[in-house]
């Protein structure tokens, strides 16, 4: 410990001079993940078949991490669930007559967006219905 | 405040020794997101074996960390070739006549990173009236960010 500045604070009961890492809350050690920029919006998706996108702009130097979470559809229920799920899923029945009671929501970055996407076959709500997300887009690049 | 210790900065205009939840930019009360070593990980599919593959990273912490992964897609599918994505996750792509599966796995022991890979397609021939699935060949890149906190103590 005697080469080593900086900042730690350990769990409670942990002696911080000597006890592991995965005993500490902190450390100046090492880089805390950084956010970028995170944000919240809502979009609206029309029944069968109902598409939607948003496109993030961020200014990170390289593709971004993130993460991203929207409320999604009971593909079994045919009906839509305030809960929120991780991007990016798809819930489809591969039948041979074509695809029916599917739910795609896709997320990916690139080196100048967020790109979120719905898309659904849902029959109802007949005027179709307002998907909540939100996002964490990071800083740190992995080198 | 008494029986507390630890390190708190509130956002500016808030008083540090009052505030506990959304007005601070930093508590350690709360474990972070605290990054303690950065790995890209590169793993190859054999299409001669169903299309998986998987490689391994020795990361020696003696404990389960816990992890945020992401993958770069391959350019098989039609409409998001080439895509980041979080990993792990099953990824669909869409393909003429039918559709792409990439599945991508991220787990660990306490010395030992794997990351995973699969990748095959299946496509409705409409001639035999059923899904021809083909496998692939892929090298993806898993970019890991494996963090300081315990992911399991049991």
């Amino acid at each position: 410990m005697s080469d080593i500045y900086g900042i730690r604070v350990s769990k409670e009961g942990q002696d911080v001079r000597t006890c592991g890492y995965n005993d500490l809350i902190f450390t100046s050690e090492f880089p805390l993940l950084k956010v970028h920029k995170s944000g919240r919006g809502t979009v609206h998706i029309a029944p069968v078949v109902g598409t939607a996108t948003a496109n993030i702009a961020h200014t990170v130097s390289v593709t971004p991490m993130f993460l991203a979470f929207t409320q999604y559809a009971d593909i079994n229920s045919g009906q839509w669930d305030g809960d929120y799920k991780q991007f990016s899923f798809s819930s489809i029945d591969p039948s041979p007559e074509g695809a029916t009671g599917y739910m795609h929501a896709v997320a990916y970055t690139d080196a100048g967006h967020l790109h979120l996407s719905w898309e659904t076959d849902l029959q109802n709500p007949v005027d179709g219905t307002d998907v909540a997300y939100f996002y964490y887009i990071f800083e740190d690049p992995i080198t | 405040m008494t029986d507390r210790y630890g390190i708190k900065i509130s956002q500016s205009g808030y008083d540090v020794l009052e505030e506990d939840g959304e007005n601070l930019v930093f508590s350690s009360e709360y474990p972070t997101v605290t990054i303690r070593e950065k790995k890209t990980v590169a793993v190859t599919t054999d299409a001669g074996a169903g299309g998986v593959g998987s490689n391994t990273y020795t990361h020696g912490f003696g404990y389960i960390p816990q992890a945020l992964a992401f993958v770069t897609t391959s350019d098989l599918g039609d409409n998001w070739p080439g895509a980041y994505v979080s990993a792990p996750q099953t990824w669909m792509d869409f393909l003429a006549d039918g559709y792409l599966y990439e599945d991508f796995s991220v787990y660990s022991t306490a010395n030992v990173l794997t990351c995973a890979a699969a990748v095959y397609s299946m496509e409705y021939n409409i001639g035999t009236e059923e899904w021809d699935y083909t496998y692939y060949t892929k090298t993806y890149n898993f970019d890991v960010l494996l963090l300081m906190e315990e992911a399991s103590t049991s």
